[in-house]
């Protein structure tokens, strides 16, 4: 099946809506709701992720592994600085909010370069935490 | 280039990288001054060698900014200047005003320099960034409206754009704002409140807008993305920008004696601060993906790529990091602080001049693109600086974590020098980062030099 596409030139966001929807939801996560926009992403992908548009399966299935893993990298790492540090080490703190800031901060940007990549109907795989290859 | 009146931008770019030079030579004579307490004293004390160091940031910008918009406009009306002449002439007068401000600075006593120049007849010197003499706050006033008045004369009698719109809106705006640095009451609270009317409605207000413009101007001619699709961008971005910035001063109220209520209302829009620098990334890498043409000029496409970046991380990443008023509370003035200034300007305005530089610089030689090899030189500018400066940004923020401990959380607190013993590691860390980003300018100021391998020619 040939998926009719915008022209990139001519539109503000020439990608298909669901999948600019699920990289928002991850960018959302991130910087303005953690969790609940995890949650929505999670439904956003069990409704959608059998859509007929690739693009919109592969963004659905970037977004919500990247979710899950780099929410697991960057909660569980700083939680383990602190507890082996302790709270009351100013150590635990340099290491530990600049570990969170950093990781955060690139999750971000691979979040934007996503978005952008979904805003202009192209696929997208987030390097190291994304799956290697999209199914079906 | 189209228009030939756009030429009088050559002279600031000039100026404006010689300035960044020297601001540089200071921010590392000031990095070591950290670590070894008495270099170059009393020749070159630390106040003074600060105040060097972030006037000529704001000057060269300024000179950045003024360039800009001499080659822009033109271009974006689509007619010649209203008065190359004048142009020139206000650049002359801003350099040798500039220079002899500095040579004021280096050569006398500052409160010498005060009673020399009129401080007695209107105080306005003294405030951090705001040091600069009254005769030369006058001159940055008749210099900027003869600037404004030659920019907007050319757009009022070309074609207007949301571009040149924008544009004229920041600038404007940067105008307007300056004249709260002659206002300077007894009262210290009225006169952080006002002063702050300069700092943050300048960084975190209308300069947003000039940036946003420059950006805009560079994405549509390097990627040949429709205008109008730029322009629907740029419109949300000023709008974030405003919204949250303007009440965002409120982040500047929460401990200089203003009412309380201005922990929230600095809290909460702070805290949306980094959307519009957000949605610059987004415009970025979205134009520069759907762009339709690769445009020979690389070296200005990475530029403008990196300025949303660096942007997003020093401004919006490292301005959240200590904008909550409860976190603050501890962080205030701290080198967490130093880390975000850093970044920040970088990523955001010396980035995005280094941008228009970079891709108005070669038209300007007559050509569309530098050379090859110049052009990998100046991507390893790029590279060096912007590395450089993320180390100095994580080494000072390791910095201030440390310093906010020992002297404000331990309990037994330290004192601030005692304090800043204990910090050493970092700072020479830092000085060594400074180093890194030095060399990157200078393969920078090497790439304007380098010849070899073909130009592309630069369209009739």
């Amino acid at each position: 099946m040939s998926l009719e596409r915008p022209d990139p030139l001519k539109h503000v966001m020439p990608g298909p809506p669901i999948a600019i929807a699920a990289e928002a939801l991850f960018l959302i996560n991130l910087m303005l709701l953690p969790g609940l926009a995890f949650l929505a992403l999670v439904v956003l992908y069990l409704k959608h992720r059998n859509d007929a548009d690739p693009l919109v399966r592969n963004h659905l299935r970037q977004t919500t592994i990247t979710c899950v893993w780099g929410g697991l990298l960057l909660v569980t790492i700083s939680v383990g600085i602190f507890l082996l540090g302790g709270f009351d080490n100013p150590w635990s703190w340099v290491i530990g909010v600049l570990y969170f800031t950093f990781v955060h901060s690139a999750l971000i940007l691979l979040g934007v370069a996503g978005l952008s990549r979904a805003i202009n109907g192209r696929t997208w795989r987030y390097p190291i935490l994304g799956p290697r290859e999209d199914h079906g | 280039m189209q228009y030939k009146s756009q030429a009088v931008a050559m002279p600031y770019f000039i100026a404006a990288i010689g300035l960044f030079v020297g601001q540089i030579i200071f921010g590392l004579i000031m990095g070591l001054q950290y670590i070894i307490g008495d270099f170059l004293f009393p020749a070159i004390p630390f106040n003074i060698a600060r105040m060097v160091h972030t006037n000529l940031l704001i000057v060269w910008l300024l000179f950045g900014f003024m360039g800009a918009a001499y080659y822009m406009v033109p271009e974006e009306a689509e007619t010649e200047l209203a008065s190359p002449k004048l142009a020139l002439g206000l650049f002359w007068i801003f350099l040798v005003a500039g220079a002899l401000t500095i040579v004021g600075y280096l050569l006398v006593p500052y409160e010498t320099l005060a009673e020399m120049t009129g401080n007695n007849i209107l105080a306005t010197m003294g405030r951090e960034f705001l040091e600069q003499p009254l005769i030369t706050k006058v001159g940055i006033v008749v210099v900027v409206l003869g600037f404004l008045f030659n920019i907007s004369l050319t757009v009022l009698k070309g074609r207007k754009t949301a571009v040149s719109m924008v544009l004229l809106l920041g600038l404007w705006g940067l105008a307007i704002f300056f004249l709260f640095s002659f206002y300077n009451p007894d009262n210290l609270v009225r006169d952080k409140f006002y002063w702050w009317w300069v700092v943050h409605l300048w960084v975190e207000g209308v300069w947003e807008l000039i940036m946003a413009a420059l950006l805009a101007f560079v994405l549509i001619k390097v990627t040949g993305v429709d205008r109008e699709v730029i322009e629907k961008w740029l419109y949300v971005i000023i709008t974030l920008a405003l919204v949250t910035g303007i009440i965002g001063t409120g982040h500047h109220y929460f401990w200089i004696g203003a009412p309380e209520y201005w922990q929230w209302w600095g809290s909460i829009f702070s805290a949306l601060e980094p959307l519009p620098f957000f949605a610059m990334t987004v415009f970025a890498f979205n134009m520069v993906n759907r762009r339709r043409r690769e445009h020979p000029n690389k070296a200005a496409v990475l530029w403008a790529l990196g300025t949303g970046v660096m942007a997003f991380l020093g401004a919006g990443v490292w301005g959240f990091l200590h904008t909550l008023a409860p976190v603050n509370y501890f962080t205030h003035g701290s080198q967490i602080t130093a880390a975000h200034g850093h970044m920040a300007f970088y990523g955001a305005y010396v980035m995005v001049v280094l941008t228009i530089i970079s891709y108005a610089m070669p038209i300007l030689r007559g050509r569309a693109a530098n050379p090859e090899r110049a052009q990998v030189l100046e991507m390893w500018a790029f590279w060096l600086m912007t590395v450089g400066m993320v180390f100095i940004t994580l080494f000072l923020t390791a910095a201030g974590i440390l310093q906010v401990w020992l002297q404000r959380v331990s309990d037994t607190p330290m004192s601030y020098m005692a304090t800043q013993d204990q910090l050493m590691l970092f700072y020479w860390m830092r000085e060594w980062a400074g180093v890194m980003f030095f060399v990157g300018l200078l393969c920078y100021l090497v790439s304007f030099f380098v010849k070899g391998g073909t130009a592309t020619p630069a369209r009739a």
